[in-house]
């Protein structure tokens, strides 16, 4: 079974086409990427399918249900960790993971058993009873991927889950994220960083202007644009568009160096 | 179903409550205007208004006490818009629970901001001299019907807390409303004293209603028909501003 499946969505705002007709199937169990430059529509597509947001037009399907009839159904079986962080800044990580363990049909003491297990494995138990606001960039991201898979979700949602992260734990954040697709999961992220993509992906699309524009391993794509690297890649085919990106460039030759 | 969203209800009343206890600045800001006004009005302009401070104070505490209510009613409507831009609602909403429980765990969360405002602001009353005729019980009808009326008005707020852009702008937009409100209506003067066309404005005025029924549950008029009015008025809110929020809140993307 596929683990999700769209079929022709639309999304427009106010007049502008954010998702233009998509349809794309991900299988179960497998890293898939989303790569695209800034308001490719990414996050809407994420949002969509995490039943955030009504599509216009077409179907999802998410492990067999309906995202519109069964969204109750839908919501049980995902996990999200969206662009930017959703924890309570004034709680502690403990509290947070207290209230969403016991939100999700935790009991109190399974919801803080649960939270041990994840400030554990998330290397946040110095931190446990810290309030969020004092937390770092990443620290804040790993709790928020920590929130989300508190009760084991089949299907995890990542959206841009390292950028403004430090390449250390960046490499933290993808040995998790392998870790998630040995036990059982399936996980669609998006990213800027081809390496990224590279790295932990079995397949990726490139998206621009709400489209697909390419699709395939990360090795096809190679082959196809006739490219040394996914940076080639990208640049080939949504071309050489300035819009601030060249900083996501410039970062990920760093980062390259760094590791 | 219908326990479900309780329970889940009173999970996000615990982390609202938390949060307030751990902030308890956004609390003190909303008591630092009715506190300066209560001071301001009772020392500077009480004895003008009312021959001594003494005699003023009956007059201006029922009205400072709903004037505590409609400010924390009005930065209930500041704090959810705060709480939805932080994108947490985002979160609650890909979760499998009742939609409505986060709107229910914040409106909860508000009735013990009233009654922890509303007592603060009671007991500086009582420091400055002031003890109601009606003794205990009166105190406590009045107490209780003042967090009431915030309850429901808070509706209001929430409603302008969904539909405005940011929280800046609710916490505006709240102002603009209340000021007037207050200012031309008897809670800080006597009314027969302000021009006609203010004087017909005040005595239409909700807020004069609330003020007057706190003043008779202050003097031990129980049943005066203050009261009943500013409940009528009450539950009117309710019933326009409770389906109103709840069908923004359902169809909104937060
Ligand atoms: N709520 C909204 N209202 C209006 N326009 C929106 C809204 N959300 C997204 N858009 C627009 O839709 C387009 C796609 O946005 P989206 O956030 O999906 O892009 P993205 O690929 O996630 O970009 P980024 O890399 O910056 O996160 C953008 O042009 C954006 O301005
Ligand atoms: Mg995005």
């Amino acid at each position: 079974m596929n683990a999700i499946e769209m079929k022709n969505i639309s999304k427009n705002f106010d007049g502008l086409k954010a998702i233009d007709n998509l349809s794309l199937d991900i299988p179960e169990n497998s890293v898939f990427a989303i790569l695209g430059p800034n308001g490719a529509g990414k996050t809407t597509v994420i949002n969509i399918l995490s039943t955030l947001l009504k599509p216009d037009k077409g179907t999802v399907k998410i492990l067999g249900f309906d995202i519109m009839k069964e969204s109750k159904k839908v919501r049980e079986l995902i996990g999200l960790t969206g662009q930017y962080a959703c924890v309570d800044e004034a709680l502690t990580a403990k509290q947070n993971l207290l209230v969403f363990g016991q939100l999700l049909g935790l009991s109190r003491k399974e919801a803080k058993i649960r939270g041990n297990e994840l400030l554990k494995e998330f290397n946040l138990e110095d931190a446990a009873n810290k309030p969020i606001q004092k937390f770092s960039g990443g620290m804040r991201r790993r709790l928020d991927l920590a929130v989300s898979l508190i009760d084991r979700p089949k299907l995890i949602f990542l959206d841009e889950p390292t950028t403004g992260l430090d390449p250390r734990t960046r490499n933290q954040m993808w040995s998790t994220i392998k870790n998630l697709v040995k036990k059982g999961s399936t996980v669609l992220l998006t990213t800027q960083y081809l390496e990224e993509a590279d790295q932990l992906s079995d397949e990726i699309v490139i998206m621009d202007k709400g489209k697909i524009i390419a699709k395939g391993t990360a090795e096809s794509l190679k082959k196809e644009y006739k490219a040394k690297n996914l940076d080639e890649v990208f640049l080939k085919i949504t071309g050489d568009r300035t819009d601030g990106k060249n900083n996501n460039y410039e970062e990920l030759t760093i980062v390259k160096e760094v590791v | 179903m219908f326990l479900k969203t309780i329970k889940e209800s009173l999970i996000i009343f615990e982390r609202n409550f938390l949060k307030m206890m751990k902030t308890p600045e956004q609390l003190m800001d909303t008591l630092i205007f009715p506190i300066v006004f209560l001071l301001m009005f009772t020392y500077i302009f009480g004895g003008a208004i009312s021959g001594s401070t003494a005699n003023y104070l009956p007059i201006v505490i029922p009205g400072i006490l709903v004037f505590c209510v409609l400010n924390t009613a009005g930065a209930s409507g500041t704090n959810l818009k705060e709480d939805i831009e932080t994108g947490i609602f985002n979160r609650f909403k890909s979760m499998p629970i009742s939609r409505i429980a986060p709107l229910v765990g914040a409106l909860i969360c508000d009735s013990i901001r009233f009654v922890i405002s509303i007592l603060v602001t009671f007991t500086l009353a009582i420091i400055m001299g002031f003890w109601p005729s009606s003794g205990f019980i009166g105190i406590l009808l009045a107490l209780i019907f003042a967090v009431f009326c915030g309850w429901c008005i808070s509706w209001i707020f929430a409603f302008i807390g969904l539909i405005m852009r940011t929280s800046g702008s609710v916490q505006g937009i709240s102002f603009v409303i209340i000021m007037p409100l207050m200012f031309i209506s008897n809670a800080l003067v006597p009314v027969d004293t302000m021009p006609k066309v203010l004087e017909i404005i005040a005595k239409i005025n909700p807020v004069t209603h609330m003020v007057s029924a706190v003043k008779d549950l202050f003097i031990g008029s129980i049943f005066s028909q203050e009261i009943f009015i500013s409940l009528i008025f009450m539950i009117v809110v309710v019933i326009v501003f409770a389906p109103l929020t709840l069908k923004v809140y359902m169809k909104k993307q937060l």
